[in-house]
């Protein structure tokens, strides 16, 4: 089988409710699968968990996207006003603090938003038009009302046969095999 | 003597019964002597003593006050939250039964404290400081003592300069001679006491109503109905009160903000002390598991918001006054950024705001007791700070250095305070078990428990 | 002990809820796609564009001939040189809280009614900021040179006045529109992924698909997802707050009579919020009419949105009153002529009590749950609200700039046509976007919809175990 290029890319299992999927997803984590995936069509508690997904970094970088923007709106102003330009208005010290933190604020928002936004599409690796899941026919339920628990190829336990068993075993509406 | 608190029994346990009674003689016992202190201070300066009592009693005022909106507030519109804070609340709310008789030195000492009213607070310090650049620069002619001749309200050097330099300054005007009449003040006083009171009387009344009933229902009803009328009220009335007795301790000054601004500040103080208490009570199990580190989180979330309240109505105020520069408004803040007090504004803007900002921002510190109860110390310790930038600048406090009756006071208000919160804890369940919140909330948990064992 | 409850909670009448009885996530999606995955028109829709889309050429008639003739077409003079293009500016960025407001502090607070709203009135924030985007860029009379109220190093070696509030409006009004922009996008990610999914239409696939960003629904990609839209959430709630404010600083830094004043910032906002919402109800209630949406936006929605517009409206009434009291406690006889004298008394006193009227005293009717769950009725009140926040920042701009300190230099202004073609022009932007948006984006998020039902299947089991107080409880766990 060539690594980089498998002609199988995974088996794609259909449940009919969240619940299921998430059974199903516990009973593969303790079946030893790693390379494990869960798709649903909203956000369903603790399926991150079941397929052993625990810490998403965003958090830190928006902290980091925030603060940054912070200093960086401050030092803008600052700059500006006191180093670059001083101008004397209305008789207001060149370094007017009290005026520079609207602006500091918005700026921080805004970095930390960006940072969110970018920083969650980086992570989840989006924008991302093509992927072999979207051959398979039933995926498209994915979106609308079914869940899905897919096993991917390079998992160290993957086997086109015991896999497929497995997941046979868990009682899925239905069994795909996904090619890329 | 051990029966005299909790007589009949309130569900508490009296392993928590026991400890809340020994917090409340320790602090009565405190409060007592520290109220004993300032009665010696009385012999050598009145004029201090009331002072650092007018702070002290501000400062404890807070709980009381914001105690009763807090609770209006969740009867309106809470979720968990309210469940678990209710009676701590109820107990902060009920203390106003104390505040009423302590407010008397405050009226009879009125014309000590109140420059309206005939008081004269560190003239040498208000001359001392005229010859500093920043006021110089603000109040173009700085006069020094004025006589008798000036109305009352106007005693103020600084209102003074603004009043020989502007002449259309309170040209032809006798308002504040209308509000200052002090039958009126006293009218309005009353009216505070007596608004807040049936207020906080009605939502415990209604509230032990609801522990007892049959059908809770119809207390359920009256607490909710009351609450929407009951939270405009409350707000409105404690605007005029902080308007007639801390705004007005700079006659010539105003602000329309400042009313918001102080309620907020006391909103945060009452909630801090809510998630001390709330935090230990947790600790000691009385919440049985109820306290979950989610339901913590939002506790320290919204102890958050009003952190961030606080900061974004002080910082209003200042920018608009700060950006007028007029001469009526701007003397406040040079008056609390001169003379070491600019250290203590910068104490808090670190203290009330950063700190607390950035230690909440991180849910580990929100979902555990012990760290969330640190912080809400820290923040009660430094809102006495707030309060005291606040208030003692206007009352002759030259340099932020405070005077030796300042921690009598405020631990004498203080003791007295605590004690009575216990009191009013001890009297009724830490629960209200009839509360339709609480009891969806405990099949919640039961459904969820179970749903997570199959 | 204190954990011992009992079921007589029972007499309370049972939780409402926001979502109609029988969907599941099939239903909801087919319901809510089909608004927007079906081919042809409504006619209701159609005659609704062409009226907003007549009011668009109006619009671009007027911003032609001002930009032929320059800011004298309006009614400004010396000394009222705000006029209308600030009273629309504020009016319109304040309608553009409600979605904000809506999205991401009701979804702090848990209120899981915002769901049905919140995609709707995210929309309309965006467009009711580009709407008020427009004003200050036309007011500057050059305005093709904008971009240098940006800070950018160029050749005249010349900075933003970093001081002055309307640079910070510069900051606050670019940085809401982006993170409201932002928010709006990131909610409608997983949405386009559904619409991708079903649509039966190629071009409309590929959008669709394109706008998805090949988004699989993966519990990872979830989890950061989830992370990132409360975060986005917590950020815009101190950003919506700051937004209004910093409007209200454009006036309240300023010393003019009647502007410089304390409460501004927290009424401010308060003030937009009441708007926001009553623009929302505005809209809402003819488009659930209109899409037989009554099953996701139920009469406790309009219950709740009637409610949090008398909350508002009463925080706008505290500051009024706030307002006039300290300009009688305060003695300064500018402030008193502006507050007590010219106001209420002065050439322009109907439209204050008309403010009062609209703003202080409608709302009030609002108290009453027979007014909050009257469809008729909750709309009159919300366009009395409409109005009275448009008087109010006539009052407050007009008002305050026609006679300030110097009656030498007092002035009347009136209107021209051209002003009110611009605003009804900018009106007929807003409704234009409005109808497209509902055409062609999933006008309720689907996916939070879908939470909603996993929820009500969850919690099915336990009904009638405990019963909530009516009308908040929701916000529990």
């Amino acid at each position: 089988m060539d690594v980089t290029h498998p002609e199988l890319y995974g088996y794609l299992a259909e449940f009919k409710t969240p619940e299921d999927l998430v059974a199903a997803a516990s009973r593969t984590r303790e079946a030893g699968y790693r390379n494990v995936e869960a798709h649903s069509p909203m956000p369903v508690e603790g399926l991150a968990e079941a397929i052993g997904f625990r810490k998403t970094r965003i958090a830190a970088i928006v902290f980091t996207g925030g603060l940054l923007g912070g200093i960086g709106g401050f030092a803008m102003q600052y700059f500006a006003s006191v180093m670059h330009y001083p101008l004397n208005v209305g008789g207001k010290p060149f370094n007017s603090w009290p005026a520079f933190i609207p602006v500091t604020f918005e700026c921080t928002v805004l970095a930390a938003a960006f940072a969110a936004v970018i920083g969650m599409l980086f992570l989840n690796g989006l924008p991302r038009p093509y992927h072999p899941l979207f051959n398979v026919e039933e995926f498209s339920r994915a979106s609308v009302d079914r869940f899905f628990l897919f096993i991917r190829w390079d998992d160290e336990k993957f086997d086109a046969e015991q896999t497929r068993t497995f997941l046979q075993g868990l009682n899925p509406e239905s069994l795909s095999e996904v090619r890329p | 003597m051990s029966r005299f608190f909790g007589p009949n029994g309130n569900g508490n346990g009296d392993g928590l019964s026991g400890r809340l009674e020994r917090i409340f003689r320790l602090s009565g016992l405190v409060g007592l002597v520290g109220l004993g202190l300032c009665l010696v201070g009385v012999l050598f300066d009145v004029q201090q003593v009331l002072r650092s009592y007018l702070m002290a009693y501000l400062f404890w005022l807070g709980p009381a006050i914001a105690g009763t909106m807090l609770l209006l507030l969740i009867h309106l519109a809470a979720g968990t939250w309210g469940v678990i804070t209710r009676r701590p609340l109820e107990a902060a709310a009920s203390t106003l039964v104390l505040m009423v008789p302590l407010y008397l030195p405050i009226a009879i000492g009125l014309g000590q404290i109140y420059p309206w009213a005939g008081a004269e607070h560190g003239s040498e310090a208000h001359a001392e400081r005229d010859d500093g650049e920043a006021v110089a620069e603000h109040s173009a002619e700085p006069e020094d003592e004025i006589g008798g001749v000036q109305p009352e309200y106007t005693l103020d050097p600084e209102g003074a300069a603004v009043a020989a330099t502007d002449d259309g300054h309170a040209a032809g005007f006798n308002h504040k001679e209308i509000w200052f009449n002090r039958a009126f003040f006293f009218g309005r006083a009353v009216g505070y006491f007596a608004i807040f009171g049936l207020l906080a009387l009605a939502m415990t009344r209604w509230s032990a109503e609801q522990d007892r009933a049959e059908n809770p229902w119809l207390p359920t009803r009256r607490l909710a109905a009351i609450s929407g009328p009951g939270l405009l009220l409350a707000f409105l009335t404690a605007t005029f009160l902080l308007f007639d007795w801390g705004m007005s301790l700079d006659p010539e000054w105003y602000s329309t903000l400042y009313g918001a601004m102080l309620i907020i500040g006391m909103g945060l103080q009452t909630f801090a002390l809510t998630n001390i208490v709330v935090t230990l009570l947790t600790d000691a199990g009385t919440f049985e598991g109820l306290v979950t580190p989610k339901r913590l989180r939002d506790l320290g979330n919204l102890m958050l918001a009003f952190v961030m309240l606080w900061a974004y109505t002080t910082y209003s105020q200042f920018l608009i006054i700060w950006s007028g520069d007029l001469s009526e408004e701007i003397p406040w803040y040079l008056e609390r950024s001169a003379h070491g007090w600019q250290y203590v504004a910068a104490f808090l803007v670190i203290f009330h705001f950063f700190l607390p900002f950035l230690v909440l921002l991180f849910r580990a510190n929100k979902e555990n007791t012990s760290r969330l109860r640190t912080i809400s110390a820290v923040i009660l310790g430094v809102h006495v700070v707030d309060v005291y930038w606040l208030l003692a600048p206007s009352l002759g406090y030259d340099s932020p250095v405070p005077h030796l009756f300042d921690l009598p006071a405020l631990i004498g208000v203080g003791g007295l305070w605590v004690a009575a919160y216990c009191f009013f804890l001890n009297a009724r369940p830490i629960l209200a078990k009839n509360e339709p919140k609480l009891v969806e909330l405990l099949a919640s948990d039961r459904a969820h428990a179970s749903h997570s064992r199959t | 002990m204190a954990l011992e409850t009992n079921d007589r909670g029972r007499g309370a009448p049972a939780p409402e809820p926001v979502l109609g009885p029988g969907h599941d996530y099939t239903t909801v999606t087919d319901k809510i796609g089909s608004m927007v995955l079906t081919r042809g028109f409504r006619k209701e829709w159609l005659i609704g564009f062409a009226l907003a889309f007549g009011l668009v050429n109006l619009f671009l008639v007027s911003v032609t001939w001002l930009l032929f003739n320059g800011t004298g077409v309006w009614g400004l003079q010396v000394p009222v040189m705000w006029g209308f293009a600030i009273i629309n500016f504020v009016w319109w960025i304040g309608i553009g809280h409600a979605g904000t407001l809506i999205s991401a502090i009701l979804l702090l607070l848990r209120q899981e009614w915002r769901t049905s709203i919140n995609r709707f009135a995210e929309a309309m924030t965006l467009f009711a900021v580009a709407c008020a985007g427009m004003y200050p860029i036309l007011h500057l009379g050059r305005p093709w040179v904008f971009y240098w109220l940006m800070p950018y190093p160029n050749t005249m070696g010349l900075w933003p006045q970093f001081r002055s509030p309307l640079v910070f409006d510069v900051f606050a009004v670019s940085t809401y529109a982006t993170v409201s922009l932002l928010f709006w996008y990131i909610g409608l990610i997983p949405d386009l992924a559904t619409m991708r999914d079903r649509a039966k239409n190629r071009i409309a696939k590929v959008l669709y698909g394109i706008g998805s960003m090949g988004w699989r629904g993966s519990a990872r990609h979830w989890s950061r997802y989830q992370m990132a839209y409360l975060l986005l959430a917590g950020l815009s709630t101190p950003l919506v707050v700051s937004v209004h404010s910093i409007v209200s600083f454009d006036f309240s830094v300023g010393i003019v009579p009647g502007w410089h004043t304390t409460i501004f910032p927290p009424y401010f906002v308060a003030g937009a919020v009441f708007a926001g919402f009553a623009m929302v109800l505005t809209l809402a209630i003819p488009m659930r009419h209109l899409y037989k949406l009554h099953d996701f936006i139920t009469d406790k929605h309009l219950d709740n949105m009637a409610k949090v517009m008398l909350t508002t409206g009463l925080i706008v009434a505290y500051g009024y009153l706030m307002e006039d009291f300290i300009a009688w406690y305060g003695e300064n006889e500018y402030e008193h002529f502006m507050m007590l004298e010219n106001r209420p008394f002065g050439p322009y006193r109907w439209f204050y009590w008309g403010l009062i009227l609209c703003n202080v005293i409608a709302p009030q009717f609002l108290w009453f749950r027979p007014f909050r769950r009257n469809v008729y009725l909750l709309w009159i009140i919300s366009m009395f609200v409409n109005v009275g926040m448009w008087l109010e920042r006539f009052v407050i701009i007009v008002v305050s700039l026609s006679r300030d300190f110097v009656p030498a230099a007092w002035e009347h202004y009136t209107a021209t046509f051209w002003d009110w073609s611009l605003y009804l022009g900018t009106i007929g932007v807003f409704l234009s976007l409005m109808f497209l948006f509902i055409r062609i984006l999933p006008a309720i998020s689907i996916t939070e919809m879908k939470e909603l039902v996993h929820e009500q299947h969850h919690h099915a089991g336990r009904q009638g175990d405990g019963q909530g107080h009516g009308d908040h409880g929701e916000s529990h766990s």
